[in-house]
């Protein structure tokens, strides 16, 4: 369905390159940043939330999606960017908030739907909650420093290569993977609560 | 930061971003690799886990929305583990070799697959479960390392055994006697290990039996995949169709469902059987299918492993005997013992097992085969005759004779296990099962010659077919119908059903009470009787109503039952609250269709804190009910609870997601509760399922209307017109007008809001007061002052006639100043209303208001006033700000004027600043705000301040 991002990306470039995109660009990188959006929410829902799309909630994913990228397309709409960096911070900001959004409103939905389970099996037990994992990584993700989260923004999120993001930064490849390397360290710190410890060798 | 840690820091740093090894990395502190080590696997879960929550871009292509492990062939992501193929298929799901990254060893991970959407309870079951077997470490049990959910999928981890398993070893080849011993002495010892651990394996059979490279036997699936699959009355772990597996190894309490299969003796019988195996080359039972081999080890005997293998060593074969025994209590008591007298057969010295003597087995014969007995003795004594005159011939056609004869009872003998068996499934509803066994025993009625067998198996097959019909009826209803929901079809469907089996109408209640009480389906035949008896009662059919309870109380007589059983009973409220006390207090168990009955009966009668213990209490019991849960939500909802009800419709809908009035009720319930976006959904879904359902559609459009989702709201309406071509207004095109008349409003476009509140207030809001409002001061601020007066006679009018509230009327006359004469009449008909809520803020600033427009704003002041004081808030008092205002110019004072304007002006600018960033959302209720922005350009005027943006003055 799409191109290739680095074709699609070296176009952008190619054509802001000096003064102020045109609404067509613009459109099109929106739509671009929809579509990744929309690989990210269903990803996220069949990830994460696979029992939601299944009875009694059926949850329409679709619609729920729809109505998510809506919100990106909308908030972007009268945004002119000055270049493409900027565009990506804004588009990555949103789609982040979006993700959040969304992972805050499956939880809620999770427990609804756990509530039920436990009235209908048995009553005495507190079952465990599948987790605010897709939550919980995307503080830790907002938490990072500036320049990790800018390069994991555009390589987790916006899906580029590393040699696109490099060429938008205006940096190396190897800078790109170096803080690349530092945000999952740090993520890794960040989340190690999430996991039960595992016994390390000789220890 | 410490030292070590910064050191391990850049540790970590080096091995990422270089390509050296850890080892490599460590090569100058090796004492630091295993902390590195586990620190990388650590980077690396992690990684795992974005990847799967931010795939590239490549990955959409093999993405399966229903989730990737629909396929097997795609490996598992299972944090901490890193899948590497896919090592076998089973009835339970998939085993995948893996390596666990932190400790660098290969293991197994069997993953059940149709098992996803296993709940919260089940899996923290079956993790506690996971956990028990973990602790069991014994060399000859397969290591269990731990458990846990992937995607939906429960898991578990265990030691990896790659030489295959004991039924592939084996191949259907009996072994010698000694290493057949020796492996089951093995095996007993380690399944006596995990008896003490207080662990059943159920499930024991050569295929469970691993065989590792140096020929250990590990036990492998200690209690965890049976335990799922028992379980089946809720999310059956197993894949439908395979449920059964080879029932050759179960015993037969577990065939039977009878017996309880976490006693320890089933795994001895299973020992047995495996032992057989390894004698014999096959199995004590095996059937042409599983229905068959269930029926052998329920009823048959085994054929001793000597006949089959006559090396078999006859002590042995007392050992495997004695665990096969069909009364458990006839087994070994443990596995241990078992194990010992092996060990003694080994050893040489005399076993504790005592081989059934030749006279208890015929004894037992002739107990389960007394016809067949008596023939063959007649039989035998006349073939013993025959050889006695010499006469050759006729030994041979007697030797014929003989085994006809015994052919012909084997038949009848299979015939009537298979009876009694069918009698357990039909109590149990094992409906597929109760018809698979009466298809195999009708193919043995040619050789059972038998009429009356044949009569009597008909009987059972035409039961079995009753009563699932009855159970079908029971569980199809309500059935969804536009409007409501279908009571009649399965009143007609029972009645129809009773008069085919002789118990219908026409048919004397004794006569007909006789015939249920003698049926071999007595049970369910009353239960069909007090839902049809409901049934009748729903639909108006009394007499079939008094008359199924008559059947039911004749057939079944019982001082709580007779009660329940009357007419008189249903219609009372007391004596329906008495049946439930008495039955409390005497401890009675009341069938749970006889509590929905009476809590429905309660609900009707208006007893709905009653109807809801009642319903809750059934539903513990019987979870899955359509019926039930679907009455426990609507009578949550009518207590005014819908944020509970929300929880079991949707159970119900999990049982029949197809009921489309079901989720229409779950959309108002959730609208009610958690607004109207949330219901979208819902409502939509209703839709789809009945597209002729009129009040989907029309809750649909009012939902996408109050959530702002106008062009949704329009083309939904465009497409339900093509339904009800008529209904126009009344699907929501009303509901749509208004909501984007006031959507018009907060953007200050005066004339396409007034235009909307035209459209809005013509057909289903032609008597609502409110939009009646709106739609006068939009018109006042579109400056329409023609309409606007036309729009405000014609509230009055309404108001005259009491179909509007007259503050409403009244306050649209206040809006624009006019002779004292034209507020007489709407002030005279608010003046009750204002003097009822007189205290109140509202009545008081609308009492402000027409003393303002009646010339006498010197009595205002002191009422606007205490409208402040009666509530301070900025979103009400604005109203009395800008009332004071304008009485105090009136009274000549212009300091006072203009300073309660400007608070006014000042509030109101802030606010709307705001509007355009939060999406125009309005700072105060609607009816305030508009009549503020009427008043503040009144006062303006009046005081020579400049007017406001937007909108155009009213015309002179």
């Amino acid at each position: 369905m799409d191109e290739r991002t680095t074709a699609a990306v070296q176009r952008y470039l190619l054509e802001l390159k000096g003064d102020t995109p045109s609404d067509q660009v613009v459109r099109e990188l929106v739509g671009r940043a929809a579509n990744r959006l929309h690989l990210l929410c269903s990803s996220l829902l069949v990830q994460q939330y696979p029992r939601l799309m299944r009875p009694p909630l059926n949850l329409q994913s679709e619609e729920m999606l729809s109505s998510v990228v809506e919100r990106l397309l909308k908030a972007m709409r009268d945004f002119r960017p000055e270049n493409t960096r900027q565009f990506f911070g804004m588009a990555t900001r949103h789609m982040r908030w979006e993700l959040n959004d969304l992972a805050r409103r499956l939880d809620e939905q999770t427990r609804a739907l756990e509530l039920r389970d436990e009235l209908v099996a048995s009553p005495a037990s507190n079952g465990s909650v599948l987790g605010p994992r897709a939550h919980r990584m995307l503080d830790a993700i907002d938490e990072l420093p500036e320049e990790e989260r800018e390069v994991f923004d555009l390589i987790r999120i916006q899906g580029m290569t590393h040699k696109e993001a490099a060429e938008l930064l205006g940096v190396s490849t190897k800078t790109v993977q170096r803080r690349l390397n530092g945000g999952v360290l740090l993520l890794t710190e960040k989340l190690s609560d999430l996991r039960p410890a595992i016994p390390s060798p000789g220890a | 930061m410490s030292s070590q840690e910064s050191v391990i820091q850049s540790l970590l740093r080096e091995t990422l971003e270089s390509s050296l090894s850890p080892e490599e990395a460590c090569r100058e502190c090796p004492e630091m690799l295993p902390e590195l080590l586990s620190r990388l696997a650590e980077v690396k879960r992690v990684e795992i886990d974005l990847d799967a929550f931010f795939p590239a871009e490549h990955v959409r292509a093999d993405f399966d929305a229903k989730g990737a492990l629909s396929r097997a062939d795609i490996l598992p992501r299972i944090p901490g583990y890193e899948s590497e193929a896919t090592i076998g298929y089973g009835g339970m799901g998939v085993v995948y070799r893996a390596r666990h990254l932190t400790l660098n060893r290969h293991v197994a991970i069997k993953m059940l697959l149709a098992g996803g959407y296993a709940g919260p309870q089940e899996l923290s079951r079956f993790k506690l479960e996971a956990e028990s077997v973990a602790a069991l470490c014994h060399p000859n049990i397969v290591q269990v390392f731990d458990a846990g959910e992937c995607e939906g999928h429960p898991y578990f981890t265990m030691e990896l055994v790659e030489g295959g398993s004991l039924a592939q070893t084996l191949a259907g080849v009996p072994q010698p006697a000694k290493v057949s011993a020796e492996r089951v002495a093995t095996l007993a010892r380690a399944v006596q290990f995990a008896h003490a651990a207080g662990i059943v394996h159920r499930d024991l059979k050569p295929s469970n039996i691993l065989v590792a490279a140096d020929g250990t036997l590990k036990i492998a699936d200690f209690g965890l995949a049976r335990r799922a699959a028992d379980d089946d009355s809720r999310a059956p772990l197993t894949i439908p169709g395979l449920r059964m597996g080879t029932p050759s190894f179960m015993s037969p309490e577990q065939a039977m469902g009878t017996g309880n299969a976490y006693n320890p003796s089933v795994d001895i019988y299973a020992l047995g059987a495996i032992l057989y195996e390894l004698l014999t080359g096959r199995p004590p039972f095996r059937g042409e299918d599983p229905t068959e081999t269930l029926r052998q080890v329920i009823a048959d005997e085994p054929v001793p492993p000597s006949r089959l293998n006559s090396k078999t060593p006859r002590d042995l074969e007392t050992i495997c005997l004695k665990c096969l025994q069909k009364d458990p209590q006839r087994r070994y008591p443990t596995a241990g013992d078992l194990a010992d007298d092996i060990d003694r057969f080994l050893s040489g010295t005399p076993i504790r097992a005592r081989p059934v003597s030749a006279f208890e087995r015929s004894a037992k014969w002739m107990r389960r085969r007394p016809a067949a007995t008596a023939l063959i003795a007649t039989l035998t004594i006349a073939a013993g005759a025959a050889i006695a005159t010499g006469l050759w011939m006729q030994r041979v056609a007697s030797t014929r004779r003989t085994e006809a004869a015994i052919r012909e009872h084997g038949a009848r003998d299979a015939i009537e296990s298979a009876l009694s068996l069918v009698r357990d499934l039909r109590g149990g509803q094992r409906w597929t099962e109760a018809h698979n066994i009466i298809d195999s025993a009708t193919t043995r009625l040619g050789d059972a010659a038998s009429p009356t067998l044949e009569a009597r198996l008909a009987v059972v097959a035409l039961d079995l077919q009753t009563a699932q019909e009855l159970d079908r009826i029971r569980q199809n209803y309500p059935e969804p119908a536009p409007g409501g929901f279908d009571y009649i079809s399965p009143a007609k469907a029972y009645q129809a059903l009773f008069a085919r089996i002789g118990i219908g109408g026409g048919v004397p209640t004794e006569v007909a009470a006789r015939a249920v009480r003698d049926s071999a389906i007595r049970e369910q035949l009353l239960v069909a009787l007090d839902n049809a008896a409901f049934l009748a009662l729903v639909v108006q059919l009394w007499s079939d109503e008094e008359r199924y309870l008559t059947i039911a109380r004749l057939a079944d007589p019982d001082p709580w039952r007779d009660r329940f059983r009357d007419s008189k009973a249903w219609r009372d409220r007391e004596s329906l609250l008495g049946l439930i006390r008495d039955a409390r207090s005497s401890g009675l168990t009341v069938p749970p269709h006889q509590l929905a009955i009476i809590a429905v009966l309660l609900s009707g009668l208006g007893a709905s804190a009653e109807t809801i213990a009642i319903l809750r209490d059934a539903l513990y019991r019987y979870p899955s009910d359509f019926w039930i849960n679907h009455e426990l939500a609507n009578a949550l909802d009518h207590a005014g609870q819908p944020a509970e009800a929300c929880q079991f419709h949707r159970a119900a809908l999990a049982v029949r997601p197809d009921n489309y009035n079901v989720w229409n009720a779950l959309g108002t319930e959730l609208e009610a509760a958690q607004g109207p976006p949330e219901a979208i959904v819902a409502y939509r879904k209703a839709r789809d399922l009945n597209p002729h359902l009129f009040d989907a559609w029309q809750n649909l459009i009012r939902c996408l209307s109050l959530s702002g989702r106008f062009e949704e709201a329009r083309a939904e309406l465009g497409r339900a017109s093509s339904f009800f071509p008529d209904k126009a207004s009344e699907l929501g095109s009303s509901r749509l007008h208004w909501e984007l008349a006031r959507r018009f409003a907060a953007r200050k476009d005066w004339r396409a809001s007034a235009d909307a509140y035209a459209q809005a207030t013509q057909n289903s809001y032609a008597y609502d007061g409110e939009a009646w409002f709106e739609y006068t001061a939009m018109l006042l601020l579109a400056g329409d002052v023609e309409d606007y007066r036309r729009a405000r006679e014609r509230m009055l009018e309404q108001s005259n006639k009491g179909l509007q509230r007259p503050f409403l009327t009244v306050r649209a006359y206040t809006l624009m100043p006019g002779a004292v004469g034209d507020f007489s009449k709407p002030a005279e008909i608010a003046a009750e209303e204002l003097q009822q809520s007189g205290s109140q803020h509202w009545s008081l600033t609308q009492q402000g208001a027409i003393l303002c427009r009646t010339a006498r704003a010197g009595d205002a002041v002191p009422l606007l006033e205490r409208s402040i004081e009666a509530d301070p808030k900025p979103a009400s008092a604005i109203l009395n700000w800008l009332w004071l205002a304008h009485a105090q110019h009136l009274l000549g004072h212009p300091v006072p004027a203009r300073q309660w304007f400007d608070k006014a002006a000042s509030w109101l600018d802030e606010q709307e600043a705001a509007m355009s960033t939060n999406g125009w959302v309005l700072p105060t209720h609607i009816h305030n705000w508009l009549e503020a922005q009427i008043l503040r350009r009144e006062v303006a005027a009046e005081l020579g301040v400049a007017a406001p943006r937007g909108g155009a003055a009213p015309a002179p």
